[in-house]
């Protein structure tokens, strides 16, 4: 029985933290071109999804058109927290960057509960067929899509970095910005690109994670900010896959805690993990590296 | 060919560079030396748009550069290495030198920058992560990087830094047969023999002014020139 248990945990948290994985897919893309910490970044992903509720419940927009409201949303407010919380700051201000990200998170908390007043608010669901047997484990369908819908862009958000001129010049920007410019590459484009690049991503991902709970509010933007950060930094910063391995670990590490010691201690364990991780291994599990050149690059700055 | 004109940096009140003029023309090899903190550095960062300038003005080819950004200088014509190299290290020694701005399709910058890596002798190294390429690998492939750049105006500072006397020799070898009659290089160099080596002209900078501009042969001769620029290691 504790067999079936420990698998039936392992899936569970695998299929939940896909959706951690895409926020801290977001999160390190916009830590690695900026080296400063974007808080406003579930806010964005929450708007969005508001922005789509919003049609949800005023037309009874169909899924995919809430889909696209959802990313473009997202993609628009992230320009705007790039614009107002980055651009005007260099990477030397890094203080003042995430200071003002806070400000700008209270500031869309406010402006989406005023456009939806009510605290929960409906959003379509993905799917409402029956959770699929196999054996004695039960798998979500929802479930399901979301991991393979995680999979799908990680894939190609590795593609887009690895093969393509875009990707080169965010890798690019992400080891050496100064030499970046040097020879050719717009550093302020890439950034921007990459900041509406990350919100699309967790545009896809809020409204995974809210059309599987078929509901939302505006606390999803904290969630998905601690979310996000905590399965960034237990991959790693500034790593693709240390992202997808993070959020994947950590939803595991949440069904397996609210199995086997109860909801209220579920979020504490993640939070004990992070604590230990950075105690640790301040660099994440696979981005010791990556950090230690971000260190030596603001020294040098 | 680059026209300095009056050329001005401050950092924070003090005047790294003071009214400095130069000209170089096209495919010019010209030296630059001076004492430590001489504006030298400053120079090139002013040139390739990572100084701000306080007055004056650079033009390449008759265009003004001063007021560009470092992507549009480098879209211009500018190329540069640094004295600290300056690679993408997790990048492989190709994806180091594809994103040049001196080429017009993702076809011809896989050529410029495959060309480029075998110039310099990296062509096998291809794969390899700059990081994990040797020092003097790194070295060459930054010369690779501003090759595939086919640059108007290299700036060069310091490319021996570091290397042993047969590793610098083979660079300074390496920047004269690489670059052509239509690409000017400013060198900074503490080596003599590398000045000597590549550069027919000199220029010596001294508290962000140029205190002579000459023949690099005479300026060695010079005892009294020598002397500000070696000063008390001069041996008669």
């Amino acid at each position: 029985m504790a067999a079936v248990d420990l698998a039936q945990n392992t899936l569970d948290g695998l299929m939940i933290g896909s959706s951690y994985a895409l926020l801290a897919i977001g999160f390190t893309l916009i830590f690695g071109v900026m080296r400063r910490l974007n808080l406003a970044y579930g806010p964005t992903i929450m708007a969005g999804v508001y922005l789509g509720t919003a049609a949800f419940i005023s037309f009874g927009a169909p899924s995919l058109v809430v889909l696209a409201i959802v990313i473009i949303g997202a993609s628009l407010v992230g320009l705007y927290v790039e614009r107002l919380c980055f651009r005007p700051f260099g990477e030397a201000a890094r203080t003042a960057s995430m200071v003002a990200s806070f400000a700008l998170w209270m500031q869309i908390e406010e402006a989406a509960m005023h456009m939806l007043p009510q605290h929960m608010n409906p959003f379509p669901p993905l799917l409402a067929a029956s959770p699929l047997e196999i054996g004695p484990l039960m798998l979500r369908a929802d479930h399901l899509i979301m991991l393979a819908a995680t999979l799908l862009l990680a894939g190609a958000v590795t593609y887009l970095l690895a093969r393509t001129k875009l990707g080169l010049a965010i890798r690019a920007v992400i080891d050496q910005p100064r030499a970046a410019a040097i020879v050719g590459i717009h550093v302020e484009r890439i950034m921007m690109l990459t900041f509406v690049l990350a919100s699309a991503i967790g545009g896809f991902a809020g409204f995974l994670i809210a059309a599987t709970d078929a509901q939302v509010t505006a606390m999803m933007g904290m969630w998905a900010t601690t979310k996000g950060l905590v399965a960034m930094m237990l991959g790693g910063l500034g790593s693709v896959k240390g992202a997808i391995a993070g959020g994947l670990l950590l939803g595991v590490l949440e069904a397996h805690a609210q199995w086997f010691l109860g909801p209220q201690v579920r979020d504490m364990v993640a939070w004990g993990l992070l604590f230990v991780i950075l105690a640790f291994w301040p660099g994440g599990l696979m981005g010791a590296k990556a950090l230690d050149r971000t260190m030596a690059v603001g020294r040098r700055v | 060919m680059l026209e300095v004109d009056g050329l001005t940096v401050r950092f924070d009140g003090v005047e790294a560079l003071r009214e400095l003029s130069i000209t170089v023309p096209t495919g010019a090899r010209v030296g630059v030396l001076g004492p430590n903190g001489s504006g030298k550095t400053t120079l090139f960062n002013a040139i390739s748009g990572l100084a701000g300038i306080a007055a004056g003005t650079i033009r390449l080819d008759g265009m003004t550069i001063s007021k560009l950004a470092p992507h549009r200088i480098a879209a211009a014509g500018v190329a540069r290495t640094f004295q600290s190299v300056r690679l993408f290290q997790r990048l492989s020694a190709l994806d180091n030198a594809l994103p040049s701005v001196g080429a017009a399709s993702s076809h011809e910058a896989r050529e410029n920058a495959l060309a480029a890596l075998d110039t310099v002798g990296l062509g096998e190294r291809r794969d390899t992560l700059a990081g994990d390429l040797s020092f003097y690998e790194q070295r060459q492939l930054e010369i690779a990087r501003a090759i595939a750049q086919r640059p108007r105006l290299l700036l060069a500072d310091e490319p021996t830094a570091g290397l042993s006397p047969a590793e610098s020799d083979h660079v300074i070898a390496l920047l004269g047969r690489a670059f052509g009659a239509e690409t000017a290089i400013l060198l900074i160099e503490h080596k003599i023999a590398a000045v000597e080596a590549l550069c027919p002209r000199a220029l010596l900078l001294i508290e962000g002014h140029v205190a002579a501009d000459m023949p690099t042969r005479e300026m060695m001769s010079d005892r009294d020139l020598a002397s500000v620029y070696f000063g008390s290691r001069l041996t008669p």
